[in-house]
C-alpha cells in the first residue's frame, strides 16, 4: 500500500513538473499585453479584428481584452488603476478623463513613442490636444464621433408630416451638397418638438410611438450640445467652478425645455437608458433620433427606413454638436510598456490598423489620412457611407469638446445624475443649482 | 504538557483570534487610516495623512447630511416593518392545520432569489410605461404611478423590495424560536384564563426575546448596509431621495475617486450602526433578577 501510493505521488509530481516547464516555454514565447475596454455591442468583436492582424505582423507579442460595461470600466479602471494593477497594460480612455487619469498617475506618458510632430501629422488637431495634458501626450485617439438626427421616413409619412432635408437610400451626394444642407437647411430644436408632437402616437392610454428620443439620454456628451448651442458653457474656462455657468439662465433655459420633453409634452420617453434607447428607434418605436453617427450601420442593418440630417439647435443660437470619442494610454504601472506602445501605434496611427478598426466599428476616424481619403472617394457620396462626409463636416464646424477638467468624473456623474432628475421631472433651476453647488464643492480639492 | 488550562484555552483561541484579527480588526484599522489621508495631486495621486480634513468636509456638506437623513429615515421604517412581518408569518406558519406545508413553502420562496435579481424583477414590475403593477392600477382605475422615478415614492419602492426579499429569512429563526416555547407554558396560562392575545403579549414575546434580539440586530445592520437595490434602480436618485450613506460611500471611492471621503462615510455608518445596535441590545436586556 505504502509502495503503491509514493508511486502515485511520484508521478503525480511528474505531471505537475511537465505542466510547469510546458507553461513556462510557452510564456516565454510571447508577451502577452492586457487591454482593459468596453464590452458594449460590437465593439469587442470588432477589437478582436485588429488584434489578430496586430498578432499576425507581430507573433512575438499577444493581445489579451478585459471588457467591461461602459459604466462599469470607469469603476473597474478607478479601482484596478489605484491598486496598480501589474496585470494591465492598455486602457481605454474615454478622451474627457485624460486629465483626470494623469493627475492620478494612472496614465504613462506616450512622449517617447509619438514626437510632437508624429501628432501633428497624424491625428485631427483637436483630437491631438485632447489627449494631451500638461505638455505631455497621454492617450492616442483611436477614432471620434460626431451627432446626427435620425429620421424614420415612415413615421413621418404615416403622419404626413414633410421630413427635414437630409440624405438617404435613394440619392448620391458630395460633400459639397451636404455642406449647404447643414449650413442653411439645418432645423431648429422648436422645428424638432413641432413635428414630434405630431408624430407621437398614443393608443389605450399608451405610447405607441415617441416623438423624440436622445441616444445618450441625459449624458453630458449630447446634453452640452444644448446649454453651448446656446452660447454658454458648463464650466469655467479652467475647469474648476460649475457656478454661474452649469446653473446660468441659459443652462436653465436648455434644461427646461429637456423636462418639457418629458413632462409637458410627453414626446420623449421616461425610464429607458441609454443603453436601451437606440432599441426603440430599431425598434420603429421613435420617429427622430437625435444620436452618435456609430448607430448608421447599426440602423442599417435592422433595416429601418431611415434619413439622416444635421443634429438640431436652439433658434437663435448656433449648431452644437459632441465630439470626441475614446482614446488609448498605456498603464503607468505595466510591465510591457514598449510591445503596448507598438500595438497602440498599430491601432490608432498605421494605415491598416486604422482601416480594419473603421471598417469594422464605422466610427468616425481622427487620422486625418482617412478623413481625406473618405472626403476623396466616390464611394462615400452613396448611403449609408456619405454620412460620414457629415460627420466630417460637423467635425471641423460645429464640434465642442467637453470640457477638460481632473474633475470630470465628478462633472459627468453629477450632470447624468441632475439631468435624470429634470427628466423625471425636478425643477430645473432647483436641480441645476444644486448640481453646481455640489460640483464646486467637489472641484474645490483641485484649486492649484 | 501545558502549564495551566487558561494557556490551553488561549493556545486553543489562537487561530481564531488571528483570524479575527486579520479578517475584522485589520479591515476596521484600515478604513479609520484611510479615512484619515487624502490624494495629493502633487505626487501624482498618492495617498498622504490628512488627519481629520475628510471629516470635516463631510460635516459641513448638504449632501452628505441628506444621505445621513435618508439612511435613518429608511431604517426607521424598513426595520420595525420587515421584524413586524416576519413575526406575523412565523407565527402563521407555526399553526398546524392541513396544508400548512405549502404555504410554507410559498413564504421561503423569495429566499432563494437573489438581491440583484429581485431588484431588476421588480423594476420591471415597477416599470411607469409598461409595468405590470400599473397595469394592475389601471384595473382599479388609479393613474398610473411614477414608481422609482419619483422623489417621493422611489425610498418606498425600495422598502418594498427588501422587505419582500428580506422577510421570509427572518422568519426562519423566529419561527425556529417559537418552536422552542414548550407549550406547557402556554397552556398553563390559558387554564389561568389568558386570552390569545394575552398569551402572545405575555408568554410569547418574552420567552422569544433572544431569537428577537439576534433579528433586531443583524436585520438592522443589513438594512444600514443595504445597497444593490439602488445600485442597480435609482443611482441614488431621484434628486437624492435614495442616497443612503453606503450608495455615497461607493459613489465618492468608485466613481469619483475619492477613497479618503468614501472610508469616513464608511466609519460614520460603521459608528451609526453600532450606536443602534448599542441602544436595541439595552432595550432588550432581560430585566435585573431574571435568568
Amino acid at each position: 500500500m505504502k509502495i503503491r501510493s509514493s508511486r502515485f505521488f511520484q508521478s503525480l509530481f511528474r505531471l505537475f513538473a511537465a505542466g510547469l516547464i510546458m507553461a513556462s516555454s510557452s510564456a516565454s514565447a510571447a508577451t502577452t499585453i492586457r487591454w482593459l475596454t468596453l464590452s458594449n455591442g460590437s465593439w469587442p468583436d470588432s477589437l478582436k479584428k485588429v488584434v489578430t492582424a496586430f498578432e499576425a505582423e507581430n507573433p512575438d507579442i499577444k493581445v489579451e481584452l478585459d471588457t467591461y460595461p461602459f459604466r462599469q470600466l470607469f469603476e473597474t479602471i478607478e479601482v484596478r488603476m489605484k491598486a496598480q494593477d501589474a496585470n494591465l497594460d492598455v486602457i481605454s480612455v474615454d478622451v474627457p478623463l485624460v486629465a483626470s487619469y494623469a493627475i492620478r498617475g494612472y496614465l504613462a506618458p506616450l512622449d517617447e513613442y509619438f514626437t510632437a510632430d508624429d501628432i501633428k501629422n497624424t491625428w485631427l488637431e483637436a483630437s491631438g490636444k485632447a489627449g494631451s495634458y500638461n505638455g505631455h501626450f497621454m492617450a492616442a485617439p483611436q477614432n471620434t464621433s460626431s451627432q446626427f438626427m435620425y429620421i424614420n421616413r415612415k413615421l413621418f409619412q404615416d403622419a404626413g408630416i414633410t421630413p427635414p432635408k437630409g440624405f438617404g437610400p435613394d440619392q448620391a451626394i458630395d460633400f459639397q451638397q451636404i455642406t449647404d444642407i447643414a449650413s442653411n437647411d439645418r432645423w431648429t430644436w422648436e422645428q424638432v418638438v413641432d413635428a414630434a408632437k405630431k408624430l407621437t402616437k398614443e393608443s389605450g392610454g399608451k405610447t405607441d410611438v415617441w416623438g423624440l428620443e436622445f441616444d445618450q439620454v441625459s449624458r453630458l456628451y449630447q446634453m452640452q450640445c444644448l446649454g453651448e448651442s446656446l452660447g454658454q458653457p458648463l464650466l469655467s474656462p479652467d475647469g474648476l467652478k460649475a457656478s454661474g455657468y452649469l446653473n446660468s439662465e441659459k443652462w436653465i433655459q436648455a434644461a427646461q425645455w429637456y423636462s418639457d420633453l418629458f413632462n409637458k409634452w410627453k414626446v420623449s420617453p421616461k425610464n429607458v437608458s441609454p443603453d436601451e434607447s437606440p432599441n426603440l428607434f430599431t425598434a420603429g418605436k421613435v420617429a427622430i433620433f437625435v444620436g452618435g453617427e456609430w448607430n448608421v450601420p447599426r440602423f442599417k442593418e435592422a433595416g429601418v427606413d431611415f434619413l439622416v440630417a444635421p443634429f438640431p439647435y436652439f433658434a437663435g443660437g448656433k449648431p452644437v454638436t459632441g465630439t470626441g470619442s475614446w482614446h488609448i494610454g498605456i498603464a503607468k504601472s505595466s510591465q510591457h510598456k514598449a510591445e503596448a506602445a507598438k500595438f497602440i501605434k498599430f491601432l490608432t496611427a498605421t494605415e491598416k490598423g486604422n482601416q480594419i478598426w473603421f471598417d469594422a466599428q464605422g466610427q468616425v476616424p481622427s487620422t486625418l489620412a482617412l478623413q481625406t481619403a473618405i472626403e476623396q472617394d466616390p464611394q462615400y457620396r452613396s448611403f449609408p457611407k456619405d454620412a460620414y462626409l457629415l460627420a466630417i463636416y460637423e467635425a471641423n464646424h460645429s464640434a465642442v469638446n467637453r470640457p477638460s477638467t481632473p474633475g470630470y468624473l465628478q462633472v459627468e456623474d453629477l450632470f447624468f445624475s441632475t439631468f435624470e432628475d429634470i427628466r423625471n421631472g425636478v425643477n430645473p433651476k432647483d436641480a441645476l443649482d444644486g448640481a453646481a453647488r455640489r460640483l464646486d464643492r467637489a472641484l474645490a480639492q483641485f484649486h492649484p | 504538557m501545558w502549564k495551566s488550562s487558561a494557556q490551553t484555552a488561549y493556545a486553543l483561541l489562537l487561530p481564531a483570534l488571528v483570524a479575527l484579527a486579520i479578517f475584522r480588526l485589520y479591515p476596521i484599522a484600515a478604513t479609520i487610516w484611510g479615512s484619515l489621508c487624502t490624494e495629493s495631486f502633487e505626487k501624482a495621486g498618492a495617498s498622504v495623512f490628512a488627519g481629520v480634513s475628510n471629516y470635516a468636509d463631510l460635516f459641513t456638506d448638504p449632501v452628505f447630511w441628506g444621505s445621513i437623513w435618508v439612511t435613518i429615515k429608511l431604517n426607521l421604517v424598513i426595520n420595525p416593518l420587515q421584524i413586524a412581518l416576519a413575526l406575523g408569518l412565523a407565527l402563521m406558519a407555526n399553526q398546524g392545520f392541513p396544508g400548512i406545508g405549502f404555504y410554507r413553502l410559498l413564504f421561503f420562496v423569495p429566499i432563494g432569489v437573489s438581491v440583484p435579481i429581485a431588484s431588476i424583477l421588480w423594476r420591471t414590475m415597477f416599470d411607469p410605461n409598461a409595468g405590470l403593477i400599473n397595469s394592475l392600477l389601471s384595473i382599479l382605475k388609479i393613474p398610473s404611478q411614477p414608481f422609482l422615478i419619483s422623489q417621493e415614492q422611489a425610498l418606498w419602492c425600495i422598502v418594498a423590495i427588501a422587505t419582500w426579499k428580506g422577510i421570509s429569512f427572518w422568519m426562519i429563526f423566529l419561527w425556529a424560536g417559537l418552536q422552542d416555547i414548550p407549550p406547557q407554558v402556554l397552556e398553563a396560562a390559558e387554564i389561568d384564563g389568558a386570552n390569545r392575545f394575552q398569551r402572545f403579549l405575555f408568554v410569547t414575546l418574552p420567552l422569544l426575546r433572544r431569537p428577537l434580539l439576534f433579528v433586531l440586530v443583524t436585520d438592522t445592520a443589513t438594512n444600514f448596509l443595504l445597497f444593490v437595490p439602488m445600485f442597480l434602480l435609482t443611482g441614488g436618485g431621484p434628486a437624492g431621495s435614495t442616497n443612503v450613506l453606503m450608495f455615497e460611500a461607493y459613489k465618492s471611492g468608485f466613481v469619483y475617486g475619492e477613497m479618503g471621503r468614501a472610508l469616513a462615510i464608511v466609519v460614520v455608518l460603521l459608528l451609526l450602526v453600532v450606536a443602534v445596535v448599542a441602544l436595541q441590545f439595552r432595550l432588550l436586556r432581560r430585566p435585573e433578577g431574571e435568568r
